[in-house]
Order: C-alpha cells, then structure tokens, then sequence
C-alpha cells in the first residue's frame, strides 16, 4: 500500500463511513484489507485500491467499509452507562415526557445487538414505571452483516456470560442447541435498519 | 484481603482459577471435592467460593446446600463454574442459593465480571 493509496482509503472512509484515522493507521488497514483483496482475487491492497478508484464495484466499496468497521460489543457493555440509564436518564425522560408518553431511543452502532438488548432488558425490568408509554428502540450499524446477527438474536455462551448476570440470563434467554437467543418480546422492542446515520449527518450538514 | 476458595477436582482448573484470583486481589484456598470444602467452611468461611457441580465424594450441588444450613453460612458469595449449562441446573443453583454462575470454559474477563456483579469486586 502506497502513501497515496492510503491517503485515498482515508478520505474513502471517512467519506462513506465517517471513520477518521489518523495518518499512522496502515498496519490497521493493511490487516483488514488484505482478507477481503485475497478473497477478491487481487496480489494485494494495492491492487484493491485500484479497484476502489475506478469506482464501478458497488459491493467491494461495501465489503471494504465493513472490512474496517469495529463489531465487537457486550451485554450490558461498560456496566456504568446502563446503571445511569436506569437510574437517571429514563426516570428524567419520564417526567419530561408525561404528557406524550413517548420515548425514542437511538443505538446508532448497535454491532450485534447487545447493547439496543441491553436497553430493551432494562426497560422490561422497569415494566410497572412505563405501563402504558410507547418506547421506541432504533438499532442501525454500518456492517449488513452485524445487523442480521443482531436481527437473530443467537449469542454463544461466551457472549452470554460477558456483562450478563445470570439472572438475566435465564430470565430472557433460552437455549438453542449450543447457542442462547434472546426472547421474542426482548426481540421485537428493538428496531433494526440498516445505517441511516451518515444520511441524516448529511441532511444536517445541508441544512446548517 | 478477601479469599476465595476454589473447589474443583480438576487440578488444571484450580490452577487457573488460583492465577486469576490471585490477579483480582483474592488470597485462595483450594478443595478437590465438596467434602474436602465443606471441612474448610467448618474450620473458617472463605468470602467467596469458586465451586465445580460434578466432583466425587460430594458435589458442588449438594456441598452448597450443606455450607447455606451452617450458622453463617449465608455470608460466603457462591459463583458454580462449572460445564452444566442448561437453564435447569443453572436453575437449582440459584435456588440451593448460588450468587452467580459461570458455564465452563471461561476467561479471567468473565470471572472479574462475574464477582463484580454480586460485590465481590
């Protein structure tokens, strides 16, 4: 991969994803790229890049981006920022929004699903305090691929154990053959489109 | 320093359970069978117990229903580590009283979580 070759994936990204790397990222992108240019039938990045430039494959442009994007995610992820959601954020929202019911909540890298997960669980265990409210959970990710994961629901056991109490577990979990699914009414609370994220930065960008 | 004791018959397993304790802060103690765990309990209860289900002489399900009839024996926090990962037995561990469960294999990242779920951490 050429300076000018990784200086065209740069603006690439950024342009289509809104991944901004720094300018000493190539190991990055030479072991996420390399794969996919095998795989294409290409020597090298290289020859990728190229590709890329005459601009005619649709796909490869898609299968590049989400060669580069991060889907690695946990239930619960982080512990701290699901305790404030419980604790503060949705009792605020609550009262700030008595008179509309309504609450609309956005996980705009969703990956796999655990996190939009994580929040429909919550509000399940807060069932009493939002009877009769419509909360709404929109998942979108980058990466197709991810999102039908997520769409399926289907964690392994290693996933299940990390950021899950057991409790949890067994409460909206059930086991299919090696693998844990998340229940239906988990499920159909969240959501799941493909990424409109960049297109409404872009709406705003115009707009502003 | 809080301790743990770690009841496994395998002898691998109370290794790495030991190493990764021991990088948590835990000072440990090790049994091979619930027999052996239920004689340490007598002597002093640990604060947290690392416990196997299938162990000969007294498994880990029937020694944690003997340490919860002990006088304190509701104090030590009960996480089972062990292969069993079904809801069914998951379900008898938290009645016999078990505070969290770990279904084998499993990484230092499931057990700091794991004890930081139920305070232990």
């Amino acid at each position: 991969m050429t300076p000018l070759d990784y200086d065209f994936l740069r603006r690439a990204l950024k342009q289509h994803s809104g991944l901004a790397l720094g300018a000493d990222k190539h190991y990055f992108l030479e072991s996420r790229l390399l794969p996919l240019a095998r795989q294409a039938g290409f020597n090298g990045v290289g020859d990728l890049v190229l590709a890329l430039k005459t601009g005619g494959d649709g796909a490869l442009r898609t299968a590049a981006i989400e060669a580069t994007t991060t889907s690695e995610s946990f239930f619960f992820r982080d512990k701290t920022p699901f305790d404030y959601f419980r604790r503060l954020i949705m009792p605020a929202l609550l009262a700030a929004r008595r008179q509309s019911r309504v609450v609309r909540i956005w996980c705009a890298a969703a990956a796999n699903g655990q996190e939009p997960y994580s929040i429909a669980i919550c509000l399940r265990e807060m069932a009493s305090a939002i009877a009769g409210w419509r909360i709404e959970i929109l998942a979108t990710d980058l990466s197709d691929a991810v999102l039908q994961r997520a769409r399926q629901g289907l964690y392994s056991q290693f996933e299940v154990q990390r950021g899950l109490p057991i409790k949890l577990l067994v409460k909206y979990f059930t086991r299919v053959g090696e693998l844990w699914q998340i229940a239906p009414e988990v499920r159909t609370m969240v959501n799941i489109a493909a990424s409109i994220f960049l297109r409404i930065l872009r709406r705003l960008e115009l707009s502003m | 320093m809080k301790t743990c004791l770690i009841v496994d018959d395998s002898g691998i397993i109370r290794k790495v359970a030991r190493r990764i304790l021991e990088s948590l802060g835990f000072q440990t103690r090790e049994a091979e069978n619930g027999e052996q765990a239920f004689e340490t309990c007598l002597r002093e209860l640990p604060d947290a117990i690392l416990l196997d289900w299938n162990m000969p002489k007294m498994d880990g399900y029937d020694f944690l229903r003997a340490l919860r009839r002990l006088p304190g024996g509701e104090r030590p926090k009960v996480v089972f580590c062990t292969t069993e990962n079904d809801v069914a037995h998951i379900a008898r561990a938290l009645q016999a009283g078990a505070n969290e469960y770990i279904m084998k294999p499993f990484d230092k990242d499931i057990v700091e979580e794991k004890f930081q779920e139920i305070g232990l951490i």
